[in-house]
């Protein structure tokens, strides 16, 4: 599922956290620090620019309470006595002469009053440039009465200030007027009669205003009771525009709400945070009423140029902090590399081995910490491993060996299990021929039985024909019974032969038959010693009776420990004395050989449940071309009429069949023949 | 951009071309009031070259509060003047040779404006209370609003300023739409902080400014007429087509008659103009309805200004059609 994820390494992961939370603290620091000096910059602004404000107020209110003075003081003398028009003339001139604040000063009567304005509508003073000026108006044919600064404090029936306003007379001078009502008691009643102004130049408290800096770009400014702008570094705004105007053409509803609270006489000290409409720049702003005019004077404080020093002062801590954090950086990247690095090479090293290499270099790593312990136990594992792996290859190798020798075995006890399907093939094969070879036999033994008996009777004829003859010899010429007594022998001879013959040929059905027969005899328990040895002297004394100078050089190593076994004795003796005969026979026939010292060695051997004889000897061996067929029947290789061909045969199953034991035989040709017959203790 | 220069382009080869063929006439201009957007039209057709392109080499006298447009023209020393129908009814009443070309504006834009903290909801929450009120034209409406309302106020004489209604000297204030109550607005006033009183929507609709010239004149240069007023409509279409040109050569003419210039004053003064002039929108100039003339002639007689109402086809000689 997050197999996007790029792959990270450890020493990324580390400088990566490290760096971010070491500064985002830093930065919450920081954000704190910063927060807090502003505050409290924001704080001594608040009470700094709550005194110049107030104090820049009170400027402006000397000079209107300057001016209020002097009118109150005209109005209090025109009010109570009457005076005449130089006397008018005459205070007026002297109020404006005196008190250089006074732009000019008027007296200006009802029209249809009582009082002076019999004489005329207004009266005014001023000052254009050094020189003053006068002009009357009549009482008739003037507006003054609708102006401002007559009809304001006519109704309100109090002395104020005017709104500010361009003089009628003196071109671009702008003013504003404080205009006192005049009573007089006129029937017992106060009644208004007209109303003494004195004008007070707008430039002169510009000037006071505009004097007020506040660091680079801050101002001061002046709005009168309908939002006018009485005092403004921008020279355009002053009586062109209003506050409100201001808020209306640039679109800010902050300058608005902070006009409509100017205006009514509200106090603020660096609560209200605006764009200047000087610089544009963001602004902290204070303003206080100018109670004696329903004015309200702005102090404007650039927040930018307040915060400065301390941006500054932050400017170089951030400066530090970065040279601290690359330090920090450096620092973290050197040990992260310390971490990495050995890391790095303990995977290489674990690579290396997980591909056979169990000497593959590890990190020298002399810190004495984790990285430190965990390379050594590296180390110690490299060695385990190698050590295990080492043993788990010799018990391989134990193991293949193990599985090579059964794979031997196997092929060994194949080949056994092959000889032995041999063997009985061959047991089979026997088995067939013996029960062809029985039916023959009896069919041959008939006739056979005739041949012999007419055989041994022709004999009988023979003899007492030639009784006869003997005794009619003188009756007969003597040629005669020489010839009749030649035919007489002839006969004779041919009859024996038959005889002889016919005997031979019985006694071979005879063996055939008990061969096919397979009639297992009585068994009995038989010291297999003296049947050996009955067999040995018989075929040898056999042997010796036809040649006197056959002599053979005769061993028996017999195992006494042999017990009386169970068998028939007189099949085993017959397979004894054939083997013996074989052997005799095999011996003479090879004594012809120059330094030929025939030999027989009988052995017996006493084995868990059956016994062994060997009988070897050195006569001329057996061919390997036909050692498998030895023990077909009929096959010898002996002349014709020295050998059935069935002794062998006849033993193979007297031994396999008839006695479930071996008979093997090994042998190499010109050297010897042994042959092995094994047999059970217990039938 | 381009749009505006092609246009003068325009305006310049026209005024060559009609210079090249024909002489210019001189003629004169008095508005009633001083310069302010009130007479954009007439200013901006001058500054751009108008009245030359309809042969009128034109001269506008300033006007003000002691310079009367009706006067001026009552003593031929002008030949063309702005004039409130209520005034040029009075004056032709008294046998002034005076006629009406066209008119410009058949609202109202008189109206009677109360705080809303001092209460006054209804015109009977005027009983009682001081309310402002300007002389002469200005006066006859509002009186006949009290009559109708049977209330009885006190008046208060005011003059071109409005500071006695913000210092609280009164109740009610008159002002115009146009100007006055802009002046309100700049003094900090909301509008939901203030009550207002439409005279037109009392049943007491004057129609206001029209274009005046003496009879004589009419007689005797009815194309100059003409020409002067289709040039005035002209300024006028383009005076509202181009709002902020308009406003500043106005603000030009106040310069020069060294008047305080508030521009969002101005501005709101061209757009009120607009939605008097043209109520209906693009080139919907005004006719005087007789209707109208004989509600303000009636006023009149019935106010004692007039002993006799002028015949209204003496009077409203209109020189051009609606749909010039």
């Amino acid at each position: 599922m997050r197999n996007w994820m790029p792959r990270l390494g450890l020493s990324f992961k580390m400088i990566f956290l490290i760096c971010v939370n070491v500064t985002a603290i830093i930065a919450v620091i920081f954000t704190y620090i910063y927060k807090v000096s502003h505050d409290t910059i924001l704080n001594d602004l608040k009470e700094s620019s709550r005194l110049l404000t107030l104090s820049t107020v009170h400027e402006v209110e000397k000079n209107l309470v300057a001016v209020q003075k002097v009118a109150n003081n005209l109005a209090v003398i025109i009010q109570n006595r009457e005076t005449s028009n130089g006397q008018l003339e005459e205070l007026l001139i002297m109020a404006v002469e005196n008190n250089p604040e006074i732009l000019g000063a008027a007296i200006s009567f009802e029209p249809a009053g009582n009082g002076p304005a019999k004489r005329f509508g207004t009266l005014y003073v001023g000052r254009r440039g050094k020189a003053l000026y006068k002009t009357y108006s009549d009482a008739g044919d003037y507006e003054d009465h609708i102006r401002d600064w007559y009809l304001i404090p006519k109704e309100l029936k109090k002395a104020l200030w005017s709104e500010p306003y361009y003089d009628e007379v003196v071109p671009n001078v702008k003013k504003v007027t404080y205009s006192v009502p005049i009573h007089r008691n006129i029937d017992g009643h106060m009644e208004f009669v007209g109303i003494l102004a004195a004008d007070l130049s707008l430039d002169l408290l510009d000037r006071i205003v505009s004097s007020i800096k506040v660091y680079q770009t801050g101002y001061a400014y002046m709005i009168s009771r309908n939002g006018s702008i009485v005092s403004h570094p921008k020279k355009e705004y002053i009586l062109n525009t209003t506050i409100f105007s201001l808020a209306e053409e640039t679109n800010s509803p902050v300058l608005d709400e902070i006009g409509r609270n100017m205006v009514r006489g509200r106090s603020s000290f660096a609560e209200v945070e605006y764009h200047n409409l000087v610089t544009g720049k963001k602004s902290w702003l204070t303003y206080a009423p100018v109670s004696l005019s329903g004015w309200s004077l702005g102090i404007v404080y650039p927040v930018e140029e307040l915060t400065s020093s301390l941006n500054d002062l932050f400017k170089i801590v951030i400066i530090f902090a970065l040279i601290g954090a690359t330090i920090l950086l450096i620092v973290i990247v050197f040990i992260s590399r310390s971490i990495t690095r050995p890391l790095r090479k303990l995977a290489f090293a674990s690579r290396q081995i997980s591909g056979g290499n169990f000497h593959a270099a590890l990190p020298v790593v002399k810190t004495r910490d984790e990285i430190g312990d965990l390379t050594k136990s590296f180390g110690l594992m490299q060695e385990e491993l190698s050590q295990t792996i080492g043993r788990l290859k010799a018990a391989n190798d134990e193991l293949e060996n193990y599985s090579r020798t059964l794979e031997e075995k196997v092929e060994s006890r194949t080949a056994e299990i092959k000889e032995k399907n041999s063997q009985l093939i061959q047991a089979e094969k026997m088995a067939s021929l013996g029960q062809l070879t029985a039916g023959i036999a009896h069919e041959i033994k008939n006739p056979l039985n005739f041949i012999n008996n007419f055989a041994e009777l022709s004999v009988d004829l023979a003899e007492e024909l030639a009784g006869i003859i003997e005794k009619e010899s003188g009756k007969l010429d003597k040629s005669t019974v020489e010839y009749l007594r030649e035919l007489l022998a002839d006969v004779d001879h041919n009859v024996r032969k038959i005889g002889e013959h016919g005997r031979r040929a019985d006694s071979i059905v005879k063996g055939m038959l008990l061969h096919s027969r397979g009639k297992s005899g009585e068994k009995q328990k038989t010291n297999l010693h003296d049947l050996i040895d009955e067999g040995l002297n018989l075929a040898y004394h056999g042997f010796r009776a036809q040649d006197a100078n056959f002599n053979v050089k005769m061993e028996k190593h017999y195992d006494r420990t042999i017990e009386p076994i169970d068998v028939v004795p007189q099949n085993i003796s017959r397979v004894l004395l054939n083997m013996f005969n074989n052997s005799f026979y095999s011996m003479n026939e090879k004594k012809t050989e120059k330094k030929y010292n025939p030999q027989l060695v009988v052995i017996t051997e006493n084995r868990k449940d059956r016994v062994v004889i060997r009988i070897w000897d050195n006569g001329r061996g057996i061919p390997a071309d036909i050692i498998d067929k030895v023990f077909n029947p009929f096959f010898t290789t002996k002349p014709t009429g020295k050998g059935t061909g069935l002794g062998l045969s006849l033993s193979y199953d007297i031994v396999v069949q008839e006695h479930r034991g071996e008979i093997k035989v090994k042998s190499e040709v010109g050297e010897y023949a042994e042959f092995t017959i094994v047999l059970p203790k217990i039938l | 951009m381009p749009k505006k220069i092609v246009e003068l382009a325009l305006f310049l080869a026209t005024t060559c071309s009609i210079l090249s063929s024909q002489q210019l006439k001189t003629a004169s201009f008095v508005p009633h009031w001083l310069p302010q957007a009130q007479f954009a039209g007439f200013y901006t057709a001058k500054d751009l070259g108008i009245y030359k392109k309809h042969g009128i080499d034109l001269q506008i006298l300033t006007g003000g509060p002691n310079v009367s447009s009706a006067a001026l023209l009552e003593k031929a020393k002008v030949d063309f003047a702005s004039i409130w129908l209520s005034n040029a009814i009075r004056l032709k009443a008294k046998g002034v040779d005076v006629v009406n070309l066209a008119q410009l504006i058949n609202r109202s834009a008189l109206m009677l404006v109360a705080k809303k903290s001092s209460g006054i909801k209804t015109p009977q929450d005027m009983n009682g209370k001081k309310i402002g009120l300007w002389g002469g034209d200005y006066l006859i409406r509002p009186m006949a609003f009290f009559r109708k309302y049977d209330l009885k106020v006190i008046p208060v004489l005011q003059g071109s300023s409005i500071n006695l209604f913000f210092f609280d000297g009164i109740d009610v204030t008159s002002a115009m739409w146009y100007n006055e109550y802009h002046t309100i607005l700049s003094a900090g006033f909301h509008p939901d902080e203030l009550n207002t009183f439409f005279l037109s929507d009392y049943g007491l609709n004057f129609p206001e400014e029209g274009i005046y010239c003496s009879g004589r004149l009419l007689e005797s240069d009815p194309e100059m007429c003409r020409r002067f007023v289709r040039a005035t409509l002209e300024g006028w279409q383009y005076s509202f087509a181009h709002a902020e040109e308009a406003i500043n050569i106005v603000a030009k003419y106040m310069e020069e008659a060294k008047l305080p210039i508030n521009m969002p004053h101005q501005r709101w003064m061209l757009a009120r103009m607009k939605d008097l002039i043209l109520p209906g929108g693009v080139n919907d100039f005004q006719r005087l309805p007789e209707r109208e003339y004989l509600f303000v002639a009636t006023s009149l007689k019935e106010d004692g200004s007039i002993k006799m109402a002028p015949p209204y086809e003496s009077f409203y000689r209109p020189v051009t059609t609606r749909s010039e």
